[in-house]
């Protein structure tokens, strides 16, 4: 187990120097990179010292290195648009978006869950059609269109919640019903399949003929047995996780990395976009790293793949 | 399955959009990056003040709605069933060398899919979009990135099972090269799980692509898209809902479609699944 965990933290250590690489080759992509890193009023003098600031006039092996080291040291350049260190004003958003992406999850797993569990025990009866049909919409919509019509029916027309901002649950509720939609819908479909093909098993079978109580057949049993594809949809679900809290945070003004981003893209911010780009990825390296060592953890045949 | 309502509907559904992408310079009423600036805001037909000559109302600077849905089927649908056809290609390509030659290429292609499914696009898309400006060519390059390693995945793993099938000794006993039996032996085996992914994502495809003309990073917004739409019209949600909502509801209705066909073709091609429901 052990040498899976080593293997595995140097193949993330690998990524990770990808990506910086990866990052670096897209600023050198086009023209001038100084120009990325100045403002638009910025007048010649600034781009010169900013050139010599990135090293431009040195050999591009030099400039990579240049690039890793003040990574390394924590400096991510200077927010054009804030004047801040970029890294600064990205930690200051992380609370928003954790609390967003935490509620949207939990939303996300509790009536994924429920809804999987319901629609395979009782299947072909209304319920499941139910929940499946939700499951088909709840995939079909993008979470900004989702945001947008939640935004619409609930804040617009009926004012039921606030339409944007950030302060106590009310302000919460709306984008984090959007953003969990797609992934409740993905977990109900995934939970739903994966235990239907358990339920038709033997030791279910047995475990009912011995007399156990239903709800123990299904919780303890099935859904322990069921719930893998789950886990594994924990990977990509991070990753699309991120892309939907951006947009979702865009429409209800909701002051995390998402709208951080965004506005970074519009005003032309490349630092802080670049920030976030680097510490997002980086972030979901070790969550995967983390769910790959869990996975193993948990079913003893990976380990030896 | 031919005859199940469902797909019936995806069927006809899919054919109007071919129609009206292809069509659009004939169909649409408008030219739809014409701006009538007497006639701004107008809700649609159905509504008070709407009228017959912008049938889906107009947008904050006189666009017509319709004229902009009809031509957006280019983006949203055409172009990315184009994307989905060359992501295709290049992933199926790189998942059957992937899985046939094994070894150091395996090793190394199957570590590009690892990193790319990790890596979140839409910050790519983000950077690129600053770096370079939106573009259709940059949306494009960046829909592919997203969506080869999905299907070099799905390759690898069908090759890795037929791989070691009699019928391949048999060939390379008589000699076939190894790119003719890559070609002609392992390929044709796939095409079933090619057709459901590569429908599937099509829905997938068209989410990213409006997700992204939406943040600004996507299509340009002199290119008739409907992400683009629905940015232009979120300021005007209390007084111009329909400039948001209409595209919303196409959008809804495009992956919609496809993911139910995406389902039905599952469930008819996949041996698996099909015996299942046979068996009630």
């Amino acid at each position: 187990m052990t040498r899976f965990i080593l293997k595995r933290i140097v193949q993330a250590i690998i990524v990770l120097f990808l990506l910086g690489t990866v990052v670096f080759a897209m600023t050198r992509m086009s023209g001038n990179p100084a120009v990325l890193y100045v403002s638009e009023y910025a007048t010649q003098e600034d781009v010169i010292l900013m050139e010599k600031r990135l090293g431009l006039d040195k050999p591009l092996p030099e400039q990579y290195g240049i690039f890793l080291s003040s990574l390394l040291r924590g400096d991510f350049g200077m927010s054009i648009r804030a004047r801040r260190p970029a890294l600064e004003v990205f930690l200051e958003r992380v609370p928003a978006t954790a609390k967003l992406c935490g509620f949207a999850l939990l939303l996300a797993l509790a009536f994924g869950l429920l809804g999987g569990i319901l629609a395979a025990i009782k299947r072909g009866s209304f319920i499941d059609s139910f929940v499946r049909i939700l499951a088909l919409l709840g995939q079909s919509a993008p979470s900004f269109v989702v945001a947008i019509l939640l935004m619409y029916v609930f804040s617009v027309k009926l004012r039921l919640f606030p339409t944007a901002g950030y302060g106590g649950i009310r302000y919460l509720v709306l984008p984090a019903i959007a953003l969990s939609s797609f992934f409740l819908a993905a977990i109900a479909r995934l939970l739903r399949g994966s235990m239907l093909e358990t339920l038709g098993k033997d030791y279910i079978r047995l475990a009912r003929i011995k007399g156990l109580k239903e709800r123990t057949v299904i919780f303890k049993h099935a859904l322990k047995n069921s719930i893998m594809p789950v886990i594994t949809y924990v990977g990509p679900l991070s990753v699309m996780l991120v892309t939907g809290a951006l947009a979702v945070e865009v429409v209800f003004g909701w002051p995390g990395i998402g709208q951080l981003a965004y506005q970074a893209t519009t005003g032309l911010d490349f630092p802080v976009i670049q920030t976030t780009v680097l510490i997002l990825a980086a972030t979901l390296i070790f969550v995967n790293l983390f769910v790959d060592i869990l996975y193993a953890w948990i079913d003893p045949r990976i380990r030896f793949w | 399955m031919w005859r199940s309502p469902a797909f019936i509907v995806g069927i006809v559904i899919i054919a109007v959009l071919l129609i009206l992408s292809i069509g659009a310079p004939y169909i649409s009423p408008h030219n739809p990056l014409q701006l009538h600036l007497t006639d701004r805001l107008l809700p649609p037909v159905w509504m008070e003040g709407g009228s017959s000559t912008y049938p889906l109302g107009t947008d904050p600077v006189g666009r017509d709605i319709l004229s902009w849905i009809i031509w957006g089927t280019r983006t949203s649908f055409l172009l990315s069933v184009l994307l989905i056809f060359i992501s295709t290609t290049i992933g199926t390509t790189l998942g059957i060398v992937s899985g046939y030659l094994g070894g150091r290429v395996d090793t190394v292609i199957m570590r590009a899919v690892d990193f790319t499914m990790a890596f979140p696009t839409i910050l790519l898309a983000l950077m690129l979009a600053v770096i370079l400006g939106p573009a259709i060519l940059t949306v494009s390059l960046v829909i592919c990135l997203h969506l080869w390693a999905g299907f070099a995945r799905m390759a690898r793993g069908e090759t890795l099972r037929v791989k070691s099938s009699d019928f391949i000794d048999a060939a390379k006993v008589m000699g076939v090269s190894k790119f003719r039996i890559m070609l002609r032996h392992i390929f044709p085996n796939m095409m079933t799980p090619i057709i459901v992914l590569g429908t599937l994502n099509i829905g997938r495809t068209a989410l990213f692509m409006s997700t992204l003309s939406f943040l600004g990073a996507g299509i340009p917004t002199t290119v008739p898209d409907w992400g683009n739409m629905i940015a232009f019209g979120r300021a005007f949600l209390l007084r111009a809902p329909w400039i948001s909502l209409i595209p919303s509801v196409a959008i809804l209705v495009v992956v919609l479609c496809f993911n139910m066909m995406g389902d039905r073709l599952n469930e008819y091609l996949n041996p698996e699944i099909r015996t299942k429901i046979r068996a009630g």
